[in-house]
């Protein structure tokens, strides 16, 4: 198997605070797409701080496409990776979207007419183009992340990670943010990690690990993990809204599949059920 | 007193040509029953924080007059009488951990009662209380509000805001960047002060806690309000719901699924229970 990070015994503590990684390892995919849920305070974006070598480890190793995060492999590591965080506002340096895209490639001394072209070229793919000139405090949520992406995407990452990306985004931003990402990974290959505890979100993703206090509680298909309401609220989680739905029917002795259904799994058992009634 | 907040003819233009000018209110009138969880919905931009901030007077109307708990706001009142005016109605902001200051969690929470004139006494008995209400364990007291995870952070804001003994709370997306268990907190706690008797108004994009909390639903949209009525009575109509770029809440959504295969509901359900039930009924039944 191809694995773009590799995490092997890794271990972090912040300053005067409990040890929060105790020789956590495990690997990520290229090409795939991950969910790390977990609680608020769970250890999710400072695993990916690390793995971006935004902070430093104690001690285990971590590999991001071959090489070993480390002071030497920094702008390795930082142009295989691209972080969309939790704020829009937090990530604006350009006073219009086109300059704030551009960003990133003016730091790397790309020639202006091939900066032209990709600036163009990524806020085409996020659907920002009409917005070139605009200035970044006049757009919406979804639009600053949209904004933000392309930006990342400019400067052609291997890896994206989304750390809380869609949190403060209302629901039509969210589905917006989400729906290009999928996109833009299959036209890029991509590989996607997405950190939040949004279950819609994680149900986007071909593997889910759940974090807890800097634990690896469960590495699984997302069918598997979803389908336990009672470990997912213990958890501090929620449960998809499929899986509540079923439960309750359970309760009344209403017959349901043993695992889990999307939506609309569930509404054809619903109705056949109804059908035979 | 029946109402605790009516507008009447309200309207507030930004200065003109000023990028904010689509956030204004047109010509709204409205009340708000004491005693009531009434949520405020509409679409970003639709004038939903503009609307709240007219109840605790950092805006005053530019026409038409607020009155709140009997008090009236016209845009001739001058802003030296407004300080009282904010004492009865606490307001906590988006993101309002943003907001703490103090060297201690105490401390910070103990600030709004000082500030209206409270003894260090009671203002230590009157936070303690409030941090009671928000579950912080009594150990953080003396810790830096900044040492604290992102949930409780946001728990030590609302406390700072529920030391002053609001009568009408108003919380503008009081969850937003909470995981699901401080979601649930936030949301229980704001039931929990309903109960009590305080007023709650909560600005909202997450239609699920609006049908699961709230009595009462104001809809938002280019600074009008187009609809006044109960949770139920707004999502009945789920065209004019999905035509105004809102969301259906979770279960009418999926209620709406499955009659679009044929499943014959009387009354679409708002809550989980509600669908649960018309399910089991309608496939046990007969």
């Amino acid at each position: 198997m191809d694995n773009i990070i590799r995490v092997d015994n890794l271990t972090f503590e912040y300053p005067e605070q409990e040890q929060l990684f105790k020789k956590l390892s495990l690997s990520i995919e290229r090409g795939s797409w991950t969910a790390i849920i977990g609680q608020n305070g769970s250890g999710k974006s400072t695993l990916a701080r690390l793995i971006d070598g935004l902070l430093e480890a104690e001690s285990g190793t971590i590999t991001v496409d071959g090489k070993v995060v480390n002071e030497d492999n920094l702008d390795f590591v930082r142009e295989s990776i691209g972080m969309v965080f939790q704020n829009p506002e937090d990530q604006f340096v350009g006073a219009t979207v086109e300059d704030d895209v551009a960003f990133g490639l003016e730091n790397r001394q790309v020639s202006r007419p091939s900066m032209i072209e990709t600036v163009q070229k990524r806020l085409k793919d996020v659907g920002m183009w009409d917005y070139r000139e605009s200035v970044p405090a006049n757009l919406s949520g979804g639009q600053k992340q949209r904004v933000a992406i392309a930006g990342i995407l400019a400067v052609n990452p291997k890896i994206l990670i989304l750390d809380e990306a869609t949190s403060m985004l209302d629901p039509k931003g969210r589905q917006d943010v989400l729906k290009l990402v999928a996109e833009l990974k299959e036209k890029n290959n991509l590989t996607v990690i997405s950190i939040t505890h949004d279950i819609d979100e994680a149900a986007l993703a071909s593997r889910v690990l759940v974090l807890n206090r800097g634990k690896l509680l469960v590495d699984d298909i997302p069918s598997n993990v979803f389908n336990d309401e009672e470990k997912l609220v213990e958890l501090g989680l929620d449960a998809p809204f499929t899986t509540r739905l079923a439960n309750r029917l359970s309760e009344r002795n209403v017959s349901m599949p043993d695992k889990y259904s999307n939506k609309e799994e569930l509404v054809q058992w619903i109705m056949q059920l109804n059908s035979k009634r | 007193m029946d109402n605790a907040v009516e507008f009447k003819e309200v309207s507030h233009v930004y200065q003109a040509d000023s990028p904010m000018a689509a956030d204004a209110l047109s010509n709204v009138s409205l009340s708000i029953k004491a005693g009531s969880f009434t949520a405020v919905i509409g679409h970003t931009g639709s004038g939903k924080s503009t609307l709240v901030q007219h109840i605790n007077a950092l805006l005053k109307p530019t026409a038409g007059e607020v009155k709140v708990l009997g008090k009236a706001i016209t845009p001739d009142t001058s802003n030296k009488n407004l300080k009282s005016f904010r004492k009865h109605i606490g307001m906590v902001f988006q993101f309002p951990e943003k907001q703490l200051f103090e060297e201690t969690v105490l401390k910070d929470v103990m600030f709004g009662p000082k500030n209206y004139g409270e003894s260090e006494q009671n203002a230590e008995l009157l936070a303690k209380e409030a941090l009671n209400m928000v579950n912080l364990p009594a150990a953080n007291f003396n810790k830096s509000p900044f040492d604290l995870s992102g949930g409780q952070m946001r728990r030590v804001a609302i406390a700072g805001v529920l030391a002053m003994k609001p009568e009408i709370l108003i919380m503008d997306e009081p969850t937003a960047g909470l995981d699901p268990r401080g979601h649930h907190e936030i949301m229980n706690l704001a039931k929990r002060l309903n109960a009590e008797g305080v007023t709650i108004i909560l600005v909202t994009h997450q239609m699920n806690d609006v049908t699961n909390y709230a009595d009462d639903v104001l809809v938002m949209e280019q600074g009008k309000l187009i609809k006044h009525d109960g949770p139920r009575k707004v999502f009945s109509d789920p065209t004019w719901v999905v035509d105004h770029q809102l969301n259906l809440p979770d279960s009418a959504s999926f209620a709406l699924e499955l009659a679009s295969q044929g499943f014959n509901f009387n009354e679409l359900p708002m809550t989980i229970d509600e669908l649960a039930d018309s399910i089991a009924g309608g496939s046990m039944n007969e």
